[in-house]
């Protein structure tokens, strides 16, 4: 009944802020990276 | 003509922007800028795509002497057509209507190949986003809710006390 109780607020923090939050994230590393390797790879000279 | 004139006259032909070019061939607008200018010659990769995009021979792109021998014996340029101005055997430059229609999806694949982190990344915002919208309009309801009971609580207490 105690882990119970203690495992609820978990879970909900997980599945309705830290999951959103993480994808958020994730997106904007993806985008900040993905910019960077895209623009470093891009060629200068053609 | 060079290299950059025939360039940049089969681009103006096409209506296209440099940053369009540039695009299309994943380099940079100042890249292209500098191949019109005959500063900098693309790479081979890059010659042969330019080739393809504008319908044109490689002969053609690449070759000055071509050119100037055409022009000194007109007869040769009248028999390959057009061949001073439209450089593929006679063929016209500009793309044919087949090429028209599919160019819209081959530029997007193209574009998804290049750019695909773009979908990834804005796509992975978007997913959160939508996740943690809900919850804040159940956030703010519940914050309503519990004002209403505050007060009314608080509305029974002061009744209580007067």
């Amino acid at each position: 009944m105690q882990m119970a109780s203690n495992a609820l607020p978990v879970t909900l923090f997980l599945s309705l802020i830290a999951t959103p939050l993480l994808k958020v994230v994730a997106g904007v590393l993806i985008l900040y990276f993905g910019h960077r390797h895209w623009k470093n790879n891009r060629s200068e000279n053609g | 003509m060079t290299f950059g004139e025939k360039l940049q006259q089969l681009r103006q032909q096409a209506g296209w922007s440099q940053d369009l070019l540039a695009e299309q061939l994943d380099v940079s607008r100042q890249a292209v800028s500098r191949w019109e200018r005959d500063e900098t010659l693309p790479e081979t990769e890059k010659v042969v795509r330019i080739a393809q995009l504008f319908d044109v021979s490689l002969d053609y792109l690449l070759r000055q002497e071509q050119e100037e021998a055409e022009k000194a014996s007109p007869r040769n340029g009248e028999q390959t057509g057009q061949a001073g101005q439209g450089p593929c055997h006679g063929q016209d430059n500009a793309p044919s209507s087949e090429e028209k229609e599919e160019r819209p999806l081959a530029r997007l694949l193209r574009f998804l190949e290049r750019r695909w982190y773009l979908f990834v990344g804005w796509g992975l915002i978007f997913w959160g986003l939508a996740d943690i919208l809900p919850l804040l309009f159940v956030l703010l309801a519940a914050n309503q809710a519990m004002g209403n009971i505050i007060g009314t609580i608080a509305g029974g207490g002061a009744l209580l006390a007067s």
